[in-house]
């Protein structure tokens, strides 16, 4: 019995351990805490594996994974500060807000792209990952995160807007 | 389609994540429109960046082994009366200290024992490196709603190595680290009262008691009574 568990386990979640752990990494902007967060979930799916059929194992091990790192966050930063970084609203029409269409991005280094996506607000940054990164559909980022997909496809815009804004100044300024 | 339209459109479009349909009445708009031209390029600069430029941080050798580690225990025997016999090996301890609202102790001390195996395993041992009370103390000044007892043993043979902030159930807690021989002893305190758990729960042994407002909780797979020793030594006077 125990030993079915434990094959189910490793053929299911120990798969997405390396995305569980990118997620983390760049929720909790520590490599120690991201372990400990990711050593945490993947024990809490261990324990609720058998209540999961079928489905998709992916999004539901990064759900998990999320509530982890949002545990430690907000044991970390006090409820006040970690409220104020979650709560950067929707206006679920991104107003895109286009400006000057040139973009020069040939003269970014790559920690110019890792701050920029470092500081956009935690609700963009997490589904920016989860798309660039994790390669998961708008479906899947919807299910681990707990939003509509329409959600999710205009957090992306948003975050991009952001993205492009801060690359195209970060060349020159 | 029209620019409002498609520039709220551009992202789902890299995306692949259009119906059919949409995506050629975007890609039509796009063929005649400069300016939605643009700016699809410039969202696809960015995610082409991201992707290729962003680290995708890798997971460190031993997770895995460290988790297969902690799911492959058998699960809850439920604490059984009697002890396992001799441990091989290192034994550790771990002393935890816990105030909290009523929960299944079951869980309660399955969380404990998670935390101090997982304590044990290399990277987060302690927060805060110290011998000394008066730095330990402090240290969770603002990190927790209470202010912790903090005492050091050394001479008894429980020396103090530093502390840890611990989110247990739910609540805060804090977590202190002794050193016994070869035993490390974490000792996790609660702000409000915790249901009590059993003495023993997969070879690993609790102890807790209460002091004042503090609720306290030991887990080890040391000797029970190495244990029961530590935690009069908490309830002696100061």
């Amino acid at each position: 019995m125990a030993k079915r568990e434990n094959a189910r386990f490793e053929e299911l979640v120990l798969p997405h351990m390396g995305a569980g752990y990118n997620l983390a990494r760049w929720m909790l902007g520590d490599a120690d805490r991201a372990e400990d967060a990711l050593q945490d979930a993947a024990v809490k799916a261990f324990r609720s594996l058998s209540t999961v059929r079928g489905g998709e194992i992916k999004p539901w091990f990064l759900a998990i994974v999320r509530n982890t790192c949002l545990n430690a966050l907000r044991a970390a930063k006090g409820r006040r500060a970690f409220e104020m970084e979650f709560a950067d609203a929707d206006p679920d029409r991104a107003a895109v807000a286009l400006g000057t269409s040139d973009v020069v991005m040939e003269s970014m280094t790559s920690d110019d792209i890792q701050r920029a996506i470092e500081a956009l607000p935690a609700p963009l940054r997490e589904v920016v990952i989860l798309r660039e990164l994790e390669d998961l559909s708008y479906r899947e980022i919807a299910a681990a995160i707990g939003i509509p997909e329409g959600t999710v496809m205009s957090r992306l815009a948003r975050a991009r807007e952001r993205l492009a804004s801060a690359l195209s100044c970060g060349g020159t300024a | 389609m029209n620019c409002e339209t498609a520039r709220t459109l551009i992202s789902a479009a890299i995306d692949g994540e259009l119906a059919p349909q949409e995506q050629r009445e975007f890609d039509e708009h796009v063929s005649s429109c400069a300016s939605c031209a643009a700016d699809l390029q410039r969202f696809q600069a960015v995610s082409r960046a991201v992707r290729e430029s962003a680290p995708r941080y890798s997971m460190p050798p031993g997770v895995l082994d460290a988790v297969r580690v902690r799911v492959g225990r058998p699960r809850p025997l439920i604490w059984q009366p009697f002890g396992l016999g001799a441990l091989a090996g290192v034994a550790l301890a771990s002393l935890v200290a816990v105030a909290l609202i009523s929960r299944p102790s079951a869980s309660l001390a399955e969380e404990l024992l998670d935390e101090h195996v997982r304590s044990l395993q290399g990277s987060h041992l302690v927060d805060v490196v110290s011998s000394d009370r008066h730095t330990v103390k402090p240290w969770f000044e603002g990190k927790l709603d209470f202010a912790p007892t903090v005492r050091d043993f050394a001479s008894q043979g429980y020396a103090l190595v530093g502390g840890r902030l611990e989110y247990l159930d739910g609540h805060a807690a804090a977590g202190l680290v002794y050193r016994h021989g070869l035993h490390v002893i974490n000792l996790f305190v609660f702000s409000v009262a915790v249901p009590a758990v059993p003495a023993e729960l997969r070879g690993y042994h609790f102890a807790s008691w209460r002091v004042g407002e503090l609720q306290y909780v030991a887990v080890s797979d040391t000797d029970q009574p190495e244990l029961d020793r530590l935690k009069s030594l908490y309830l002696s006077p100061n």
